[in-house]
């Protein structure tokens, strides 16, 4: 009687062998957007991503909602009133939130990037330095600005 | 282009974003406390403040370079997500041709709008 092993057809040579593995993603959009216990750092990176998204698909829009001033300024002054119900306000104020908040975190990883906010290599001896932990107080004064910012924002076009 | 240039590029127009996009969204909604500060007229939103910036032909090479900056700094980002959301060759060849396509013809549209807006401007 033929063992398990015999009976097996040899496997056929891949078609493409440098294709690269599909690596079991188990956690999905979650492990996208879930950070466990990292810290604060992570959330901000996650969010920095959100906010960026939220701006990309802004873009296009803004770009083709300001053409209509090229059809005078009666098709302009219609535009901007219909752009002034508090809905169109308050996704205004999401636009100008996201791009504040963008910016000043994108500062923080820009100088991480390129290696400003990440101290002096050192020996791994426990417990291991965090890079993060340097980079503590440059986060929580940008993050005031952005806080600031935002507020100012905000009073802007609560009261325009 | 090599990967290394790509990301370069994605760092250096976050740097000139965070100049120009600041200028522009300071001049449009922080409008009281730069008038306040006499840096800006008042009312950046009506017809004519806008035909004004449209004739200037500063505004105009500020508002190019915003338009070719935020959409390569914007879609570089979303190309990279992408990437890592669906992972295969085949995803990453149609990714890159959605990108460029989507990016050129959002620029050539936006460009178009501005030179279009520069002789409105020049008009009044």
């Amino acid at each position: 009687m033929a063992s398990r092993l015999e009976t097996q057809a040899p496997q056929a040579p891949q078609a493409h062998p440098a294709r690269p593995q599909r690596l079991p993603n188990r956690l999905g959009l979650k492990g996208w957007v879930y950070a466990g216990r990292y810290p604060v750092e992570r959330y901000l990176y996650i969010l920095h991503r959100v906010a960026g998204l939220g701006l990309v698909l802004y873009l296009p829009l803004h770009v083709w909602v300001t053409s209509s001033r090229l059809q005078g300024p009666e098709v302009w002054a219609r535009t901007m009133a219909a752009l002034s119900s508090p809905l169109f306000r308050f996704g205004e104020f999401l636009v100008l939130a996201a791009f504040v908040f963008h910016a000043l975190n994108g500062i923080r990883l820009l100088l991480g990037h390129l290696g400003f906010t990440l101290g002096r290599p050192a020996e791994p001896v426990y417990p291991y330095p965090i890079a993060l932990r340097r980079q503590r107080p440059l986060t929580v004064v940008l993050m005031m600005v952005a806080a600031v910012s935002i507020a100012v924002g905000l009073w802007e076009i609560v009261v325009r | 282009m090599r990967e290394t240039r790509l990301w370069q590029l994605h760092l250096f127009s976050a740097l000139a974003l965070i100049v120009l996009l600041s200028l522009h969204m300071g001049v449009q909604h922080y409008e009281k406390i730069l008038t306040g500060l006499g840096l800006v007229g008042e009312n950046v939103r009506d017809f004519a403040s806008v035909a004004g910036r449209a004739g200037s032909a500063w505004w105009n090479v500020l508002y190019v370079l915003l338009l070719g900056f935020a959409l390569y700094h914007g879609l570089y980002g979303t190309r990279r997500i992408l990437h890592e959301v669906w992972y295969s060759r085949r995803a990453t060849r149609v990714i890159d041709t959605l990108v460029v396509v989507f990016g050129l013809a959002v620029f050539i549209y936006g460009l178009w709008g501005i030179l279009q807006a520069t002789r409105m401007g020049g008009a009044l």
